[in-house]
């Protein structure tokens, strides 16, 4: 057997850094912890570096300002516009055709009832396009799924974290959130909440906005003959945000729903 | 399941955004910057769109922008040898402004380099490939990491917490 030659310091802490990283029993790894152990310069390295990693725990969070990440998403958002999304190739036809209705009512009901600024209201609400609506429809349609939770305390913190906004989800009874996700609509980050009631699904789309006057919940889209009248679209403003609800429920449950009085 | 983009960076974005601020030294203008540039580049090279095994793509384009911004300087060590104290560094209680003072001493290619390596713990080989550097370079660079340790023990007042402990 010949004997190997010394590793160099230079190499032991190559081969062993992160120190803390997990490793499996190896003659490498043997081999530089014992160079570690014999060498006064590698043993204060490591016994320094793990003071160094202590000492970052006393470090408090620093948490991105909202105004940090509302610009990068406004960057990407830029960036999308700029180049056009890929051959979306996989899509099935039946949810492909589903979400060209989904697309109309939601662009109709939006763009009809709540985000055209009427006489006498400032123009500071934001505004759901056509094509921002498709391009969040067709992210969803290719499986980017988002953020899962059936609780509506985190519903309303992931809100108002990523957001900025204080929206609570709807409640009634026998309506259970699936699951919270972020979009963007017209460049602008929005959520979209999804629910289950008996079976049938609801989508809950929030928009954060200036705030404006509040609007109670009002039925569009139902009968349009663009839809065939299958979706069903409530729209209403609340501080800060603008929301719309569709789903597989019918026009007056749909509304009933929002408004809170579903058991009438 | 691949994720977009959007959730990738809502995922990564504490973390991106504190090493930003060390890149740039506490400034946190230019963190947000660096930040906006990394998103684009991100945006336009795919992040999040799959077939990647890379498990840190936006902290890699983050410090491949830092770098670029810099002028992809060449590595090179400190021109004098930083003076060891007898014992071990005692770093004492850690603040984002000590580390940041300390950061902004080095320059940009250090700064990239330790972040990676001492701060978020990135092995020498994956930090030597997303720094574009060879072995040679790598190790020049880390040279820079005594410089850091003695601001950051400048900077700490009375310490309470030492390595010989």
């Amino acid at each position: 057997m010949t004997q190997r030659d010394p590793l160099s310091c230079t190499e032991a802490r190559w081969s062993l850094w992160p120190p803390e990283k997990p490793r499996l029993h190896a003659p490498e790894s043997d081999r530089a912890w014992e160079h570690v152990r014999s060498c006064r310069a590698c043993s204060r390295h490591f016994r320094e570096d793990r003071a160094f990693v202590e000492a970052l725990g006393d470090l408090p969070p620093i948490p991105a300002p909202i105004s940090t990440r509302e610009r990068i998403f406004h960057v990407i958002a830029e960036a999308r516009a700029a180049i056009p999304m890929r051959t979306l190739r996989s899509l099935s036809d039946r949810r492909l055709a589903f979400g060209a209705s989904a697309v109309v009512v939601i662009t109709i009901a939006l763009s009809v009832s709540v985000l055209v600024p009427k006489p006498g209201t400032p123009d500071t609400t934001a505004s759901i396009t056509s094509g921002a609506v498709v391009e969040d429809y067709l992210r969803r349609t290719v499986g980017e799924d988002y953020i899962d939770t059936t609780d509506p305390g985190v519903v309303t913190r992931f809100l108002e974290r990523e957001l900025g906004v204080i929206i609570s989800p709807l409640s009634v009874p026998g309506l259970e959130i699936e699951r919270v996700e972020i979009c963007l609509l017209s460049g602008e980050r929005a959520a979209m909440i999804r629910y289950t009631l008996n079976g049938e699904h609801v989508s809950h789309y929030v928009l954060p906005t200036p705030s404006g006057p509040e609007k109670g919940p009002s039925l569009t889209g139902a009968g349009s003959p663009a839809t065939g009248g299958t979706l069903p679209v409530v729209t209403w403003t609340s501080p800060g945000a603008e929301h719309a609800a569709l789903g597989d429920l019918d026009p007056s449950a749909l509304l009933r729903l929002v408004q809170g009085r579903l058991d009438e | 399941m691949q994720k977009a983009i959007e959730e990738l960076i809502t995922d990564e974005l504490d973390t991106l955004y504190r090493g930003a601020l060390f890149l740039c030294g506490g400034d946190g203008t230019r963190a947000e910057d660096l930040l906006q540039r990394t998103a684009a580049a991100a945006y336009r090279s795919g992040v999040g769109g799959g077939g990647s095994d890379d498990p840190h793509p936006l902290e890699r384009l983050m410090v491949q922008q830092f770098v670029r911004d810099a002028g992809r300087p060449a590595p090179m060590g400190p021109s004098t040898p930083v003076e060891r104290p007898a014992q071990p560094a005692s770093f004492g209680t850690m603040t984002p402004d000590r580390l940041h003072r300390a950061a902004a001493r080095l320059p940009a290619l250090a700064r990239a380099a330790l972040w990676l390596i001492l701060l978020r713990r990135w092995s020498y080989a994956d930090a030597a490939r997303a720094l574009g550097m060879d072995r040679d370079g790598l190790l020049t660079t880390l040279l820079w990491r005594d410089a850091f340790v003695a601001a950051l023990v400048q900077t700490g007042g009375s310490s309470t917490r030492s390595a010989a402990e």
